[in-house]
């Protein structure tokens, strides 16, 4: 077990640190991107407790969960050192720390969300052109979206954004608002979120909550396209960048490039490799804390 | 909500049913809906005077910039929040935001 321990541990390691990095420079289809950064979250999580769960049950059994359970039986109780014990302990806390925040996420968004579109309520009116859209009088130049429940939820614009841009750059924002909602990309971003706030002192949790909330920017892109003219929708950036400081960023310029080209032809058979290597990343660590006779340990 | 914010100095639930009268509400109505948005922390109750006057507790603007902010505010739980639409705001930007909005919205979440 201290070997399966120690393979689990470099593993915690490079999905903590080193891939984490690579992935971020990856720049490729924001689907297979978002696909490989859910499978680091999880396998870089399940690296971490195994790792510490192997130290800790360590002598006695082939797998982890039969040592487990021969710990909870009593039947190797005695046998369990002081390390051992602490990496029990480590590795308890961490399965607690991040089921934790993750419940704890999941309710504070939840929360803050509900706060918000009821205060949005108040200080908004219904659009009279476009469906489940509501207008917010204010000089900034703002479009974005309040999620509720599956395929529901609100388009909110500001008056800033409807004088900044014609009809039909208009109806292209909102077309992407509806793709993150239709999509229910809030979801994709809730385990990042949590483990950010889990290990706030980890780069790597930092760097993937970045690349997800930047991902889902370009992936409701994509699928605006198939609504609207992903020029007219490029030129509804550009005109926004150009009025608003706040718009002028990295994404800002990647997304105007990405729109003025088609989509990448490769992106599907990308895709399948990136679900192959997500699944791989997954296995490993699985196999290894159950199974780990599968690598002649 | 719009009838209080445009008075400053607060209105009573008769006076504010004067002032929606095209929509004929009962009083009794009224009354709920002021009471509901007084437990939400929308209005205060002056209930120094009879018949008691309802105020605003911030105006307009301010809960405009209270969502701007966290609607642009880069803090983990709120990114899960809320989908933007353009641009990843750096805490720079944030900040800027908040001095150009004149409140430090941080600071009562």
């Amino acid at each position: 077990m201290t070997i399966v321990g120690s393979i689990l541990a470099v593993l915690a390691f490079l999905l903590a640190w080193p891939i984490p990095a690579a992935l971020a420079r990856f720049r490729g289809d924001p689907v297979s991107e978002v696909v490989l950064w859910q499978a680091v979250g999880l396998s870089g999580g399940l690296s971490l407790i195994g790792a510490a769960l192997a130290f800790a049950v360590a002598p006695g059994s082939t797998s982890l969960p039969r040592g487990i359970l021969a710990l909870l039986r009593g039947q190797s109780h005695a046998e369990l050192s002081l390390m051992a014990w602490i990496f029990l302990v480590i590795a308890l806390l961490l399965i607690g720390r991040l089921l934790g925040c993750l419940a704890l996420t999941f309710y504070s968004a939840r929360k803050t969300r509900l706060r918000h579109d009821e205060i949005l309520h108040l200080l908004s009116e219904p659009s009279a052109t476009y469906p489940d859209t509501r207008i917010i009088t204010t000089d900034e130049v703002v479009a974005y979206c309040l999620p509720k429940g599956p395929r529901k939820g609100t388009a909110v614009l500001s008056t800033g954004l409807i004088e900044a841009l014609d009809e039909k750059q208009r109806t292209a924002v909102i077309a992407h608002e509806r793709a993150h909602l239709d999509f229910r990309h809030d979801v994709l971003v809730i385990p990042f979120a949590a483990w950010h706030r889990a290990l706030p002192y980890f780069s790597a949790t930092a760097i993937g909550l970045n690349s997800v909330n930047r991902l889902i920017e370009l992936m409701a892109d994509d699928q605006a396209r198939e609504r609207v003219d992903p020029q007219i929708l490029a030129h509804a950036v550009r005109s926004a960048a150009a009025i608003s400081p706040e718009h002028r960023s990295d994404l800002s310029v990647q997304r105007i490039r990405r729109l003025s080209q088609p989509l990448d032809t490769t992106r599907v058979p990308v895709r399948l490799m990136s679900i192959g290597v997500a699944a791989l990343l997954l296995l490993v660590p699985t196999l290894l804390i159950f199974a780990p006779a599968a690598f002649g340990i | 909500m719009d009838a209080i914010w445009v008075h400053d100095d607060g209105l009573s639930a008769a006076e504010l049913r004067e002032v929606l009268a095209d929509r004929e509400l009962a009083l009794t109505t009224v009354h709920t809906v002021l009471s509901r948005l007084e437990k939400k922390g929308f209005v205060t109750r002056d209930r120094s005077i009879r018949p008691h006057r309802y105020l605003a507790v911030s105006t307009r603007e301010d809960h405009v910039a209270e969502l701007m902010t966290e609607m642009l505010s880069q803090a983990p739980d709120r990114q899960a929040v809320l989908a933007r639409f353009l641009g990843t705001v750096t805490e720079a930007d944030t900040k800027a935001l908040r001095s150009l909005l004149g409140r430090n919205h941080s600071a009562q979440s």
